[in-house]
Protein backbone atom coordinates (compact mmCIF):
# COMPACT_ATOMS: atom_id res chain seq x y z
CA UNK A 1 0.00 0.00 0.00
CA UNK A 2 1.01 3.44 -0.70
CA UNK A 3 0.98 6.10 2.22
CA UNK A 4 -2.23 8.24 1.46
CA UNK A 5 -1.20 11.37 0.19
CA UNK A 6 -1.92 14.58 2.63
CA UNK A 7 -4.03 17.59 2.13
CA UNK A 8 -3.03 20.88 0.94
CA UNK A 9 -5.15 23.74 2.39
CA UNK A 10 -6.56 23.71 -0.45
CA UNK A 11 -8.04 20.60 -0.96
CA UNK A 12 -9.47 20.72 2.94
CA UNK A 13 -11.56 23.61 2.09
CA UNK A 14 -12.67 22.39 -1.14
CA UNK A 15 -13.95 19.25 0.87
CA UNK A 16 -15.13 20.79 4.44
CA UNK A 17 -18.45 20.17 4.03
CA UNK A 18 -18.20 16.82 3.92
CA UNK A 19 -14.71 16.04 6.06
CA UNK A 20 -17.03 16.13 9.23
CA UNK A 21 -19.27 12.96 7.68
CA UNK A 22 -19.07 10.42 10.08
CA UNK A 23 -16.99 7.51 9.02
CA UNK A 24 -15.52 9.41 6.74
CA UNK A 25 -13.35 12.52 7.99
CA UNK A 26 -9.66 13.32 6.62
CA UNK A 27 -8.37 10.32 6.37
CA UNK A 28 -11.68 9.19 3.82
CA UNK A 29 -10.76 12.00 2.46
CA UNK A 30 -7.01 11.42 1.77
CA UNK A 31 -7.86 7.55 0.39
CA UNK A 32 -10.30 9.42 -1.67
CA UNK A 33 -7.30 11.45 -2.89
CA UNK A 34 -4.89 8.63 -3.21
CA UNK A 35 -7.12 6.74 -5.74
CA UNK A 36 -7.95 5.93 -8.93
CA UNK A 37 -11.51 4.86 -10.87
CA UNK A 38 -11.97 3.77 -14.42
CA UNK A 39 -15.69 5.01 -15.59
CA UNK A 40 -16.49 3.08 -18.61
CA UNK A 41 -18.57 5.54 -20.53
CA UNK A 42 -19.76 8.90 -19.64
CA UNK A 43 -23.00 9.29 -21.31
CA UNK A 44 -26.28 9.80 -19.16
CA UNK A 45 -24.98 7.33 -16.16
CA UNK A 46 -21.09 8.02 -16.24
CA UNK A 47 -21.37 11.73 -16.54
CA UNK A 48 -23.04 11.56 -13.26
CA UNK A 49 -20.44 9.20 -11.98
CA UNK A 50 -17.59 11.51 -13.13
CA UNK A 51 -18.95 14.60 -11.60
CA UNK A 52 -19.62 13.25 -7.87
CA UNK A 53 -16.33 11.55 -7.89
CA UNK A 54 -14.54 14.82 -8.74
CA UNK A 55 -16.35 17.24 -6.98
CA UNK A 56 -15.58 14.68 -3.75
CA UNK A 57 -12.12 15.07 -4.37
CA UNK A 58 -10.99 12.24 -6.33
CA UNK A 59 -7.60 11.56 -7.30
CA UNK A 60 -7.65 10.55 -11.00
CA UNK A 61 -10.35 9.72 -13.40
CA UNK A 62 -9.93 7.59 -16.32
CA UNK A 63 -12.46 7.83 -19.01
CA UNK A 64 -13.51 5.49 -21.55
CA UNK A 65 -15.96 6.84 -23.89
CA UNK A 66 -16.03 6.83 -27.72
CA UNK A 67 -17.40 9.18 -30.19
CA UNK A 68 -18.73 12.80 -31.13
CA UNK A 69 -22.00 14.51 -29.12
CA UNK A 70 -25.22 14.32 -30.95
CA UNK A 71 -28.07 16.46 -30.63
CA UNK A 72 -30.47 13.83 -29.07
CA UNK A 73 -27.30 12.86 -26.15
CA UNK A 74 -28.37 15.83 -24.21
CA UNK A 75 -31.48 14.84 -22.85
CA UNK A 76 -29.18 12.77 -20.57
CA UNK A 77 -25.07 13.47 -20.95
CA UNK A 78 -24.40 16.53 -18.41
CA UNK A 79 -21.12 17.14 -19.07
CA UNK A 80 -21.49 17.48 -22.74
CA UNK A 81 -22.74 21.32 -24.55
CA UNK A 82 -24.75 22.11 -26.79
CA UNK A 83 -22.18 23.73 -28.73
CA UNK A 84 -20.39 20.39 -28.17
CA UNK A 85 -22.41 18.85 -30.78
CA UNK A 86 -19.96 17.11 -33.29
CA UNK A 87 -17.02 17.07 -31.02
CA UNK A 88 -15.32 14.03 -29.04
CA UNK A 89 -17.89 13.18 -26.06
CA UNK A 90 -14.85 12.53 -23.69
CA UNK A 91 -13.00 15.20 -24.41
CA UNK A 92 -15.82 17.56 -23.15
CA UNK A 93 -15.92 15.30 -20.46
CA UNK A 94 -12.80 16.15 -19.38
CA UNK A 95 -13.05 20.16 -20.20
CA UNK A 96 -16.05 20.23 -18.04
CA UNK A 97 -14.38 18.33 -15.32
CA UNK A 98 -11.03 19.97 -15.17
CA UNK A 99 -12.90 23.55 -15.47
CA UNK A 100 -15.06 22.26 -12.14
CA UNK A 101 -11.87 20.81 -9.89
CA UNK A 102 -8.40 21.75 -11.30
CA UNK A 103 -6.77 19.21 -9.13
CA UNK A 104 -8.16 16.41 -10.83
CA UNK A 105 -5.96 14.16 -12.89
CA UNK A 106 -7.75 13.19 -15.76
CA UNK A 107 -7.13 10.09 -18.55
CA UNK A 108 -9.28 10.38 -21.30
CA UNK A 109 -9.53 7.20 -23.97
CA UNK A 110 -11.66 8.31 -27.28
CA UNK A 111 -13.00 4.70 -27.09
CA UNK A 112 -15.32 2.28 -25.82
CA UNK A 113 -14.33 -0.58 -23.74
CA UNK A 114 -12.75 -3.34 -25.84
CA UNK A 115 -10.98 -6.40 -26.25
CA UNK A 116 -8.17 -5.04 -27.31
CA UNK A 117 -7.98 -2.02 -24.38
CA UNK A 118 -9.69 -3.33 -20.93
CA UNK A 119 -6.92 -4.89 -19.77
CA UNK A 120 -4.87 -2.14 -19.96
CA UNK A 121 -7.34 -0.03 -18.92
CA UNK A 122 -8.62 -1.71 -16.04
CA UNK A 123 -4.89 -2.26 -14.50
CA UNK A 124 -4.54 1.73 -14.47
CA UNK A 125 -6.86 1.86 -11.46
CA UNK A 126 -7.90 0.79 -8.19
CA UNK A 127 -11.93 0.47 -9.12
CA UNK A 128 -13.88 0.39 -11.90
CA UNK A 129 -17.71 1.87 -12.30
CA UNK A 130 -19.17 0.12 -15.30
CA UNK A 131 -22.04 2.43 -17.08
CA UNK A 132 -21.66 1.09 -20.65
CA UNK A 133 -25.19 -0.36 -22.35
CA UNK A 134 -24.01 -2.86 -24.44
CA UNK A 135 -24.02 -6.21 -22.38
CA UNK A 136 -20.76 -7.60 -24.70
CA UNK A 137 -19.06 -4.66 -22.63
CA UNK A 138 -20.20 -5.02 -19.48
CA UNK A 139 -19.61 -8.89 -19.52
CA UNK A 140 -16.22 -8.13 -21.03
CA UNK A 141 -15.72 -5.17 -18.34
CA UNK A 142 -16.57 -7.93 -15.21
CA UNK A 143 -14.35 -10.77 -17.11
CA UNK A 144 -11.17 -8.25 -16.52
CA UNK A 145 -12.04 -6.77 -13.12
CA UNK A 146 -12.88 -10.48 -11.99
CA UNK A 147 -9.24 -11.58 -13.48
CA UNK A 148 -7.61 -8.25 -11.64
CA UNK A 149 -9.39 -8.87 -8.75
CA UNK A 150 -10.89 -5.17 -9.20
CA UNK A 151 -14.00 -4.06 -7.41
CA UNK A 152 -16.71 -3.33 -9.71
CA UNK A 153 -19.31 -1.64 -9.93
CA UNK A 154 -22.33 -2.06 -12.34
CA UNK A 155 -24.80 0.50 -12.36
CA UNK A 156 -27.92 -0.02 -15.52
CA UNK A 157 -31.24 1.41 -16.31
CA UNK A 158 -34.40 1.15 -18.71
CA UNK A 159 -36.74 3.63 -18.87
CA UNK A 160 -37.79 4.40 -15.22
CA UNK A 161 -36.01 1.86 -13.72
CA UNK A 162 -32.09 1.48 -13.06
CA UNK A 163 -30.25 -1.18 -10.94
CA UNK A 164 -26.81 -1.34 -8.75
CA UNK A 165 -24.66 -3.88 -7.65
CA UNK A 166 -20.86 -3.89 -6.24
CA UNK A 167 -18.87 -6.93 -7.14
CA UNK A 168 -15.49 -7.86 -4.87
CA UNK A 169 -14.24 -11.04 -6.94
CA UNK A 170 -13.96 -13.70 -5.11
CA UNK A 171 -16.52 -12.51 -2.44
CA UNK A 172 -19.81 -11.60 -4.08
CA UNK A 173 -21.47 -13.12 -7.56
CA UNK A 174 -19.80 -11.64 -10.24
CA UNK A 175 -21.59 -10.02 -13.18
CA UNK A 176 -22.15 -13.09 -15.20
CA UNK A 177 -23.47 -15.26 -12.36
CA UNK A 178 -26.17 -12.86 -12.39
CA UNK A 179 -26.58 -12.69 -16.22
CA UNK A 180 -24.54 -15.44 -17.82
CA UNK A 181 -25.90 -14.42 -21.27
CA UNK A 182 -27.17 -11.08 -22.77
CA UNK A 183 -30.55 -11.17 -22.84
CA UNK A 184 -33.31 -11.39 -24.85
CA UNK A 185 -33.87 -8.43 -27.06
CA UNK A 186 -37.10 -7.58 -28.61
CA UNK A 187 -36.00 -3.86 -28.71
CA UNK A 188 -34.25 -1.63 -31.15
CA UNK A 189 -33.44 0.73 -28.58
CA UNK A 190 -34.32 0.95 -25.19
CA UNK A 191 -35.76 4.56 -23.30
CA UNK A 192 -33.73 6.32 -21.12
CA UNK A 193 -34.51 9.21 -18.92
CA UNK A 194 -32.00 11.93 -18.02
CA UNK A 195 -33.30 12.25 -14.34
CA UNK A 196 -33.33 7.97 -14.11
CA UNK A 197 -29.79 7.95 -15.47
CA UNK A 198 -28.23 10.77 -13.12
CA UNK A 199 -29.80 9.14 -10.35
CA UNK A 200 -27.98 6.04 -10.54
CA UNK A 201 -25.19 7.51 -11.60
CA UNK A 202 -25.11 9.43 -7.98
CA UNK A 203 -25.90 6.23 -6.19
CA UNK A 204 -23.02 4.35 -8.60
CA UNK A 205 -20.72 7.08 -7.47
CA UNK A 206 -21.75 7.08 -3.53
CA UNK A 207 -20.97 2.97 -4.00
CA UNK A 208 -17.51 3.93 -5.15
CA UNK A 209 -16.80 6.59 -2.28
CA UNK A 210 -17.87 3.81 0.34
CA UNK A 211 -15.15 1.24 -1.01
CA UNK A 212 -12.49 3.43 -1.38
CA UNK A 213 -12.65 5.31 1.66
CA UNK A 214 -14.43 2.60 3.86
CA UNK A 215 -17.85 4.40 4.69
CA UNK A 216 -20.80 2.61 5.39
CA UNK A 217 -21.96 -0.64 3.62
CA UNK A 218 -21.90 -0.88 0.20
CA UNK A 219 -24.24 -3.32 -2.33
CA UNK A 220 -22.27 -6.65 -1.57
CA UNK A 221 -24.03 -9.45 -2.90
CA UNK A 222 -27.13 -7.51 -3.39
CA UNK A 223 -28.91 -5.44 -6.34
CA UNK A 224 -30.67 -2.56 -5.69
CA UNK A 225 -33.82 -2.14 -7.90
CA UNK A 226 -35.37 1.22 -8.40
CA UNK A 227 -38.92 1.63 -10.29
CA UNK A 228 -38.97 5.44 -10.39
CA UNK A 229 -42.70 5.23 -12.45
CA UNK A 230 -44.11 4.09 -8.43
CA UNK A 231 -40.95 5.50 -6.63
CA UNK A 232 -40.08 1.87 -5.30
CA UNK A 233 -36.42 0.72 -3.64
CA UNK A 234 -35.95 -2.91 -3.33
CA UNK A 235 -32.17 -4.27 -2.00
CA UNK A 236 -32.34 -8.09 -2.94
CA UNK A 237 -29.44 -10.59 -2.50
CA UNK A 238 -27.89 -12.51 -4.99
CA UNK A 239 -26.65 -15.54 -5.40
CA UNK A 240 -23.22 -16.99 -7.20
CA UNK A 241 -23.44 -19.19 -9.76
CA UNK A 242 -21.45 -22.52 -8.66
CA UNK A 243 -20.58 -22.98 -12.52
CA UNK A 244 -19.93 -19.32 -13.74
CA UNK A 245 -17.60 -19.60 -16.14
CA UNK A 246 -16.03 -16.34 -14.79
CA UNK A 247 -15.61 -16.49 -11.27
CA UNK A 248 -15.63 -20.03 -10.30
CA UNK A 249 -12.14 -20.55 -10.05
CA UNK A 250 -11.52 -17.77 -8.03
CA UNK A 251 -14.24 -19.52 -5.23
CA UNK A 252 -12.53 -22.52 -5.04
CA UNK A 253 -9.06 -20.39 -5.04
CA UNK A 254 -10.46 -18.53 -2.09
CA UNK A 255 -11.80 -21.78 -0.59
CA UNK A 256 -8.88 -23.00 -1.17
CA UNK A 257 -6.77 -20.65 0.65
CA UNK A 258 -9.25 -20.41 3.86
CA UNK A 259 -9.25 -24.30 5.05
CA UNK B 1 -54.23 -19.02 -3.82
CA UNK B 2 -52.89 -16.02 -4.54
CA UNK B 3 -49.43 -14.08 -5.17
CA UNK B 4 -48.33 -10.94 -6.37
CA UNK B 5 -45.94 -10.89 -9.44
CA UNK B 6 -43.65 -7.88 -10.30
CA UNK B 7 -42.73 -7.54 -13.82
CA UNK B 8 -39.28 -5.12 -14.39
CA UNK B 9 -37.85 -3.85 -17.33
CA UNK B 10 -39.03 -5.65 -21.03
CA UNK B 11 -40.97 -7.81 -18.71
CA UNK B 12 -43.18 -4.89 -17.87
CA UNK B 13 -43.16 -3.51 -21.41
CA UNK B 14 -44.44 -6.99 -22.98
CA UNK B 15 -47.25 -7.38 -20.31
CA UNK B 16 -47.90 -4.16 -20.18
CA UNK B 17 -48.32 -3.61 -16.52
CA UNK B 18 -45.84 -3.65 -13.73
CA UNK B 19 -47.51 -5.69 -10.98
CA UNK B 20 -50.76 -8.69 -11.26
CA UNK B 21 -52.37 -10.66 -8.72
CA UNK B 22 -52.67 -14.35 -10.05
CA UNK B 23 -54.58 -17.03 -8.99
CA UNK B 24 -52.43 -20.16 -8.48
CA UNK B 25 -53.25 -24.30 -7.33
CA UNK B 26 -52.93 -24.89 -4.03
CA UNK B 27 -49.25 -26.52 -4.39
CA UNK B 28 -48.18 -24.35 -7.14
CA UNK B 29 -44.56 -24.29 -7.51
CA UNK B 30 -42.29 -21.10 -9.49
CA UNK B 31 -41.91 -23.10 -13.15
CA UNK B 32 -45.94 -23.76 -12.64
CA UNK B 33 -46.13 -19.88 -11.99
CA UNK B 34 -44.12 -19.59 -15.20
CA UNK B 35 -45.69 -21.29 -17.54
CA UNK B 36 -49.01 -20.10 -16.11
CA UNK B 37 -47.91 -16.56 -17.46
CA UNK B 38 -46.50 -17.08 -20.45
CA UNK B 39 -49.91 -18.86 -21.40
CA UNK B 40 -51.86 -15.91 -19.82
CA UNK B 41 -49.38 -13.11 -21.76
CA UNK B 42 -49.21 -14.65 -25.18
CA UNK B 43 -47.11 -12.75 -27.65
CA UNK B 44 -43.42 -11.19 -26.27
CA UNK B 45 -43.49 -12.43 -22.67
CA UNK B 46 -43.10 -16.38 -23.71
CA UNK B 47 -40.14 -14.95 -25.60
CA UNK B 48 -38.32 -13.41 -22.95
CA UNK B 49 -39.69 -16.44 -20.17
CA UNK B 50 -38.31 -19.28 -22.32
CA UNK B 51 -35.86 -20.16 -24.97
CA UNK B 52 -37.01 -21.69 -28.26
CA UNK B 53 -36.78 -25.34 -26.73
CA UNK B 54 -39.23 -24.21 -23.95
CA UNK B 55 -35.89 -23.89 -21.40
CA UNK B 56 -36.71 -21.25 -19.03
CA UNK B 57 -34.05 -18.38 -20.35
CA UNK B 58 -30.70 -18.31 -18.39
CA UNK B 59 -30.41 -14.61 -17.89
CA UNK B 60 -33.78 -14.30 -16.36
CA UNK B 61 -33.72 -13.15 -12.38
CA UNK B 62 -36.44 -14.46 -10.38
CA UNK B 63 -36.88 -12.89 -6.48
CA UNK B 64 -39.36 -14.30 -3.63
CA UNK B 65 -39.61 -11.54 -1.08
CA UNK B 66 -36.10 -9.86 -1.35
CA UNK B 67 -34.15 -13.13 -2.22
CA UNK B 68 -33.40 -14.69 -5.55
CA UNK B 69 -34.46 -18.31 -5.87
CA UNK B 70 -33.73 -20.56 -8.98
CA UNK B 71 -36.49 -19.94 -11.74
CA UNK B 72 -36.78 -23.82 -11.20
CA UNK B 73 -37.53 -23.80 -7.78
CA UNK B 74 -39.52 -26.42 -6.56
CA UNK B 75 -40.34 -24.97 -3.45
CA UNK B 76 -44.17 -24.61 -3.63
CA UNK B 77 -45.36 -20.93 -3.64
CA UNK B 78 -47.01 -19.43 -0.25
CA UNK B 79 -50.20 -17.33 -0.05
CA UNK B 80 -49.32 -13.53 -0.36
CA UNK B 81 -46.06 -13.78 -1.66
CA UNK B 82 -44.17 -11.20 -4.46
CA UNK B 83 -42.41 -12.68 -6.75
CA UNK B 84 -40.52 -10.30 -9.07
CA UNK B 85 -39.26 -10.93 -12.29
CA UNK B 86 -36.66 -9.51 -14.02
CA UNK B 87 -34.66 -9.16 -17.10
CA UNK B 88 -31.16 -7.73 -17.16
CA UNK B 89 -30.86 -3.86 -18.28
CA UNK B 90 -27.92 -1.94 -19.86
CA UNK B 91 -26.52 1.38 -19.37
CA UNK B 92 -27.30 4.73 -20.09
CA UNK B 93 -24.58 5.28 -22.36
CA UNK B 94 -25.20 6.87 -25.84
CA UNK B 95 -27.89 5.78 -27.88
CA UNK B 96 -27.68 2.40 -27.57
CA UNK B 97 -29.30 0.30 -30.29
CA UNK B 98 -29.57 -3.69 -29.71
CA UNK B 99 -30.05 -5.67 -32.73
CA UNK B 100 -33.39 -7.45 -32.21
CA UNK B 101 -32.57 -11.74 -31.84
ZN1 LIG C 1 -19.46 -15.26 -11.45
Amino acid sequence: MEPLPPLTEEERERSRWQLSVEGFGEEGQRRLRGASVLISRCGGVGSLVAYELAAAGIGRLVLAHGGNLRLNDLNRQLLMSHDGIGRSRVQQAAERLRAFNPTLTLETIDSNITEENVADLVGRVDLVVDCAPLFKERLLMNREAVQQRKPLVDCAMFELEAQLTTILPGRTPCLACLYPLPPVVWQREFPVFGAVAGMIGCMAAMEAIKLLSGLGNPLLGSLLLCDLRIMTFQRVTVHRRRDCPVCQTLWQKEAGTSS
Amino acid sequence: MMVVVRYMAQLRLAVGTGSESVTLPEGAVLPDLLRQLGRAHPGLLPRLLFDARGELQPSLLVFVGDSQVSPSEPRPLREGEVITLLTPIAGGGHGAVTPAH
